[in-house]
């Protein structure tokens, strides 16, 4: 109806009700970014000299000693030929240790979208009762997205012992907060229309969320929630090092024993779980878009 | 017979600007109303006021003999199921079927369980569908709503509006963003819908041609305030020139704002 209203349409952004305030108000439009390309000449060179020092002293604080490589190469070398055969004893316990990596990512992965999918209703902006619900919501889950499944687990470990069951509590605490703000994200980015147009009919939030909103975002809940178990299958390979279960464990065990040709062989196991998961995920993922 | 909708007195202001100013009008059932006027005339106001999206400073807005200015949450929602609402953009929902957008003009009525389990029912169902076909698209009843024209999208929000059985229906630019033919017919389906079910429609155009075919009555407005009002049959050219000043962008008349500069005063020579 206003100016700003044909701009937002044309823009494609679903606004049915344009902001009158931004008319009347009769703010000037904000100023266009400068194009790139045209920041004077001496700015960007400092600006470069700042970047490539940056770099340099974190080349410094990492340590990085291309020496070092030279001398541990032929060490390396060495074990590769020395894993060359591979030795499949104990294969089925091998696969018995990959099939609990599977289990911990699949439970822990489906624990946290449950939590998940109740904590994203006060996160998304469009969803919260109330701001004041929002912001503990969102601190509640950076904070477990912050802490990585391995440091979780290794908290587990040391309160429900060793064993897969800690990694799978792990997995769950990290994946919830990760997956609680993608899930919000998801959410808020779905048009506001169509669910304005639901709620003015007179209908409860409870049946607009239901049916106005949950067909609509579903398919992009259940893309995240596979693109979580993708991450946690190799994130819960790496937890059986603290003890939490899986064949990471036997990876480690290996490692200590310089057993090579084993390590060799859970290898191979590993790259092709991943393989296959990230290929099936994949395909399911495709046919939801 | 007593008015769906009766505006009276509405004002409205957005930091110091009027927006609105003394707009009053009644509309009977089964009565289209057209409102035109220049960008920046107070028709989105006006929808807004009247769907309660915005509280106006001054005066009423009656539904059915409910004054939605005073009322609030559980009043309001039950106020509202008596107004269909008809967008610019359709705003139906992606991924539903035509049919289950129509069927979200039910939500108000339906037992939630129905809702949750989405399982309205066959009776209701059968009821959507007979609006979907009084808007011509029961053979598009199971397609997906993002698969379907601009001109279809808008006729199943029109069946949308009148599956919730509303008593008034309020069409904000329903036909700015269709090409000159989907609207005319989208405009027609409409009327034809208020007529039949005693719908009064409130219709905010931009295209002043439009409105010959389409309406019972012109509102126009300019600068928030109503300076037309006349059945369709007599709106004359000389009124389009009211409305639209071609000198006039749509502000309100200069002794509606503080003017600038020096004025005079009468200890000056």
């Amino acid at each position: 109806m206003t100016d700003t209203a044909a701009q937002r349409g044309q823009d494609g952004v679903s606004d049915s009700y344009p902001n009158v305030e931004d008319v009347a108000t009769g703010q000037p439009p904000r100023s266009a970014p400068p194009v790139p390309g045209t920041l004077p000449r001496i700015r960007r060179a400092s600006l470069a000299l700042v970047l490539v020092a940056g770099f340099v002293l974190c080349v410094r604080l990492a340590e990085v000693d291309p020496g070092a490589l030279a001398e541990g190469l032929p060490k390396m070398v060495g074990w590769a030929t020395r894993a060359w055969p591979p030795s499949f004893d104990g294969f089925d316990l091998l696969l018995r240790r990959a099939a609990e990596t599977v289990a911990i990512a699949v439970v822990g992965t489906t624990i946290a979208a449950a939590a998940a999918l109740l904590a994203c209703v006060p996160a998304a902006r469009n969803l919260t009762p109330t701001r004041f619900l929002r912001i503990p919501a969102r601190w509640v889950l950076n904070a477990c997205r912050g802490i990585d499944s391995f440091v979780f687990a290794l908290l587990f470990v040391a309160a429900v012992g060793l064993g897969p069951f800690a990694g799978t509590l792990g997995i769950a605490f990290h994946t919830f907060g990760s997956m609680g703000k993608l899930f919000a994200e998801t959410i808020e980015g779905m048009p506001a229309g169509p669910l304005e147009a639901a709620e003015l009919t007179g209908a409860s939030r409870l049946k607009v969320v239901r049916w106005a909103l949950l067909p609509d975002v579903l398919p992009g809940l259940v893309s995240v929630g596979l693109y979580m178990l993708e991450f946690n299958i190799r994130a819960s390979i790496v937890l059986g090092v603290v003890g939490a279960g899986g064949i990471g464990q036997q990876l480690k065990n290996a490692i200590d024993l310089l057993n090579f040709p084993r390590l060799f062989t859970i290898i191979l196991i590993i790259v092709a779980m991943v393989a296959a998961v990230d290929q099936l995920s994949a395909r399911l993922r495709a046919r939801l878009a | 017979m007593a008015p769906v909708l009766s505006v009276q007195g509405l004002g409205h202001r957005y930091g110091g600007a009027p927006v609105l100013r003394g707009v009053s009008f009644d509309v009977m059932p089964g009565e289209v109303v057209a409102v035109i006027g220049p960008s920046g005339a107070g028709k989105t106001t006006l929808f807004r006021a009247t769907t309660a999206l915005l509280r106006p400073e001054e005066g009423h807005v009656e539904v059915a003999g409910r004054d939605l200015v005073r009322l609030g949450g559980n009043e309001l929602r039950q106020a509202r199921r008596e107004i269909g609402l008809i967008f610019q953009h359709y705003n139906l929902v992606r991924r539903l079927s035509a049919i289950d957008n129509v069927l979200v003009g039910r939500l108000a009525h339906l037992p939630t369980w129905r809702v949750l389990a989405r399982r309205p029912g066959a009776e209701e169902r059968a009821r959507a569908r007979e609006c979907l076909d009084r808007v011509g698209l029961a053979d598009r009843a199971d397609a997906r709503a993002d698969t379907l024209s601009g001109g279809q999208q808008q006729r199943v929000a029109i069946a949308r509006a009148l599956a919730q059985s509303s008593r008034l229906v309020l069409a904000d630019e329903p036909v700015a963003s269709l090409d000159p033919a989907s609207a005319t017919g989208v405009l027609a389906t409409l009327r034809a819908v208020a007529t039949e079910h005693d719908i009064a429609v409130v219709c905010s155009l931009h295209q002043v041609e439009l409105v010959a075919g389409f309406a019972h009555r012109v509102i126009g407005l300019r600068s928030g305030q109503m300076v037309l009002d006349v059945p369709s049959a007599e709106f004359a050219p000389e009124d389009r020139a009211t409305v639209y000043d071609p000198l006039d962008s749509g502000r309100p008349p200069a002794t509606n704002l503080s003017v600038a500069g020096p004025s005079p005063s009468p200890s000056s020579p």
